[in-house]
């Protein structure tokens, strides 16, 4: 479901007037009527997303239901043990899809593997080629960690487990399913129990904010952005400057930022015109004074959902080995994102960060300023770990960025003269745009205590958006994970 | 909802600068305009043509004029701008195909070895010349919906960037004017710049090339229209003329294997530096013309590479085909 494509926007216009039309027909029909479109509305998006993914997601989703119902039945002091195997279960096929080729070639060094379902398209170069090319699910990540929350937060609060037509619609709630928010039990399952299709206009009205606000952070930011880097990033690997390789990272980093955000409020706002409230799930990162406060910002749902099943389980911070629980949780965390060492890095350093953070975060007591600086220096330099794949070239760019001597006069402006000049203009303009609304966000937070309260102005945004949206669109970047 | 409506004036706006104001379309809807009377033209006073298309390594490499004049072939430049993507200049060049014309298919080499790309310039010229029948994908089981080809029509940021930078600069807002278009359809530039050799992609086909190639193949025999591939002369660095030569040979083989390959020795790779005005792909006046006479000769002859040549020049590159033949005097 690309919310960048107009072709989105057309289907679920037909489908919300299709429930329209059914709604007055069948006008005296129960809640369940009304969820079956939901469910039947979600499905029919994603499967013109991609077939195979819907049919996956139909898969996983009657396998976790009947899971958790089996569970529940069972003797409570052997529900624990079940549990350790349902969790397995359920993450099997995040496994299989994402992992397989990784775990197998990368990691274990073992035979090439025939896979046992494969959308993808064989090469002749035999089994390895076809795990390989495995085509992953979309949203098989999220949804999974939305589900295996849902079977622990159902076993630990006693929760009874809801109709079928309502898991699935919380475990598929169109907005959210390909890439989150992953939404809990307790906050989603309520909403979903007593939703009817009704109009609300204040509910409308904020929802098309949001929406409109995600689409110009999607298709005016993250969109210009990777125009920006993918330039930038060409000239970084043929003539690896240590000026070029920062470049990119800045705007890898603001890219990626808006892409996803813009996909989080434009979930958000789909949610809410339904009169459905999903979970903020980044509340402006870059304005952070600390890494820790960074993470309470970034993809917050995914964060908190780490920190409740992982990370306080095992101890959290109060126990000796605090800093191996944040490494084990970051470096989980990266391979979540992607299948490559150069995940596993990116996790390990903010793993590092965090730990340094705790250490002497407090103690050094720098100013807000100070801190902030500091705070996107190593955010930025992780993306790095991040985009660069190849991993002989990510550690002669991490190479560079540590060797001072890199950062002569001459290396700067060798920078800029090989750097096209409309490329570099176009550049400067765009973060200069990016720094004007980082600037709204940060007072957004200090003046009216919410995220992005001041950048409420549909009317330019929309303006911005049809004026300064590229031609040719991207997709989503998370949609990659 | 006031802010949707904002945004359907915004859009109009848009598009009204599109029609009416943009330097670039202006430009290229004057070209298009000029490339359409000559074929005309031609249709009134000659049983057949030749049509040669590509982007703008066409557009400024073959003087249809002089074609005529020197040679008696009428030949008419359809070439454009690389950018609006080989859909649309295929199509706009075989909306002046006639039955017993040839075609020759002069698109750059990176146009087929990568997958075909919605053109935002293709979207806006045909928007501004009211042909939308050129964004339309008949060789495609899956073609693009209307509303990817509406929403191509939107500016974006770097044009606004490019626009006001040039703006302020007091520089002109398009870098060619009508003064460069000539009869014919041929191009020329008096701008000189510098820059750097390339060569073609290693890439080989890529499958929307062979789904493409193959329709257009049909469509022609069809239609019977003679048709061929020309690689467009672009300028290689000397240092890399070897590699470029032999990943040149191995996409002009599979071409071949597609449609006749027009035989020009040097393979459409020049180490003339002198030969090209603002760019690799742009060639000068008088080596145009030298180009165009050879050109002549190629059409006339209908001279195409068997494959099995080609594949014997890939396993022996020492072969006579590839000394660099001298360039003909240039002549006015």
């Amino acid at each position: 479901m690309n919310f960048a494509d107009f072709r989105f926007w057309q289907l679920c216009f037909y489908g919300l007037g299709t429930i329209l039309v059914l709604k007055l027909l069948f006008s005296k029909a129960g809640p369940a009527f009304d969820k079956s479109l939901l469910l039947l509305l979600g499905l029919f998006l994603l499967y013109v997303a991609s077939p195979e993914s819907c049919l996956v997601f139909i898969l996983i989703s009657i396998g976790s239901y009947l899971g958790i119902r089996w569970l529940v039945h069972r003797e409570k002091q052997h529900q624990k043990r079940y549990l350790f195997l349902l969790i397995p279960l359920q993450l099997l096929p995040l496994v299989y899809y994402k992992y397989g080729y990784f775990l197998s070639h990368d990691v274990l060094g073992l035979p090439l593997l025939q896979p046992l379902v494969d959308f993808g398209d064989p090469s002749t170069d035999g089994w390895a080629s076809s795990l390989k090319n495995l085509i992953i699910p979309a949203g098989i990540s999220f949804y999974t960690f939305q589900k295996i929350a849902f079977v622990l937060d159902t076993l630990a609060f006693k929760k009874p487990v809801p109709t079928f037509l309502d898991y699935f619609n919380f475990s598929g709630f169109f907005p959210q399913v390909i890439a989150g928010p992953i939404e809990r039990r307790h906050d989603l399952l309520p909403q979903i129990e007593q939703f009817r299709f009704r109009w609300s206009a204040p509910a409308i009205d904020e929802g098309a904010t949001w929406i409109v606000l995600g689409l110009f952070f999607k298709l005016v930011l993250a969109d210009n952005f990777a125009i920006a880097f993918d330039g930038v990033a060409q000239l970084a690997n043929s003539h690896l400057n240590v000026y070029h390789v920062w470049a990119a990272n800045l705007l890898f980093g603001l890219r990626i930022y808006y892409d996803f955000a813009g996909y989080s409020l434009i979930a958000l706002g789909l949610a809410r015109c339904l009169g459905i409230r999903l979970t903020l799930n980044f509340a402006s990162p870059y304005c952070a004074t600390s890494c820790t406060e960074f993470w309470r910002r970034w993809h917050i749902t995914l964060s908190q959902w780490f920190r409740d099943y992982l990370y306080i389980p095992s101890g959290g911070g109060r126990v000796r080995w605090w800093a191996f629980n944040i490494f084990t949780v970051f470096i989980l965390s990266g391979i979540w994102h992607g299948a490559g060492w150069n995940f596993v890095l990116w996790g390990a350093l903010h793993g590092l960060f965090l730990v340094v953070n705790r250490l002497w975060g407090k103690r050094l007591a720098l100013p807000a300023v100070a801190g902030w600086f500091i705070t996107m220096t190593v955010c930025f330099l992780a993306w790095l770990c991040f985009y660069e794949m190849d991993t002989t070239r990510l550690w002669q760019k991490l190479a560079l960025i540590f060797t001072p001597g890199e950062y002569r006069w001459s290396a700067l402006t060798e920078a800029v003269t090989l750097w096209d000049a409309t490329d570099l203009a176009f550049s400067l303009c765009f973060v200069g745009l990016a720094g004007v609304v980082l600037c709204l966000e940060w007072w957004s937070i200090r003046w009216k205590k919410e995220p992005y309260a001041l950048l409420w102005n549909r009317s330019l945004l929309v303006i911005l958006t049809v004026i300064l949206s590229p031609g040719i669109n991207n997709g989503f970047i998370y949609f990659a994970f | 909802m006031k802010f949707l409506a904002i945004a359907i004036a915004t859009g109009m706006a848009c598009l009204a600068w599109l029609k009416w104001l943009d330097p670039e379309v202006n430009f290229y809807r004057a070209a298009v305009l000029n490339k359409q009377e000559w074929a005309e033209k031609l249709d009134r006073q000659y049983p057949s043509k030749t049509v040669v298309y590509g982007g703008s390594s066409a557009a400024f490499a073959i003087d249809a004029g002089r074609l005529l004049r020197n040679h008696r072939l009428p030949v008419v430049n359809m070439g454009l701008h690389a950018g609006m993507g080989p859909e649309m200049l295929t199509l706009f060049a075989l909306s002046e195909v006639r039955p017993g014309d040839s075609l020759v298919i002069a698109l750059e080499t990176d146009h087929l070895t990568a997958p075909f790309l919605p053109s935002s310039l293709a979207a806006k010229l045909s928007w501004a010349t009211g042909n939308s029948q050129w964004l339309e994908q008949p060789w495609s089981e899956h073609p693009r919906p209307w509303s990817s080809r509406v929403m191509l029509l939107r500016p974006g940021g770097m044009y606004v960037v490019a626009m006001s930078a040039k703006f302020l600069a007091g520089a002109p807002l398009y870098r060619y004017s009508k003064d460069d278009l000539h009869e014919g359809g041929w191009m020329t530039t008096s701008d000189r710049r510098s820059f750097k050799g390339g060569g073609p992609g290693s890439s080989p086909l890529s499958a929307d090339a062979k789904t493409f190639l193959a329709w257009l193949r049909d469509r022609c025999a069809q239609a019977g229209v003679k048709v061929a591939y020309l690689p467009p002369r672009s300028y290689t660095d000397p240092d890399h003329h070897d590699a470029a030569r032999h990943r040149q040979l191995r996409l002009l083989e599979e071409i071949s294997r597609w449609v006749p390959v027009l035989k020009d020795p040097e393979l459409g790779l020049s180490t003339v530096r002198e030969d090209y005005a603002d760019t690799p792909n742009h060639l000068t006046e008088s080596a145009a013309r030298a180009y165009s006479d050879q050109l002549a000769g190629w059409i006339k002859n209908w001279d195409v590479w068997e494959p099995e040549e080609l594949r014997a020049l890939l396993k022996s590159p020492s072969s006579t085909a590839t000394a660099v033949t001298a360039p003909p005097p240039r002549s006015l």
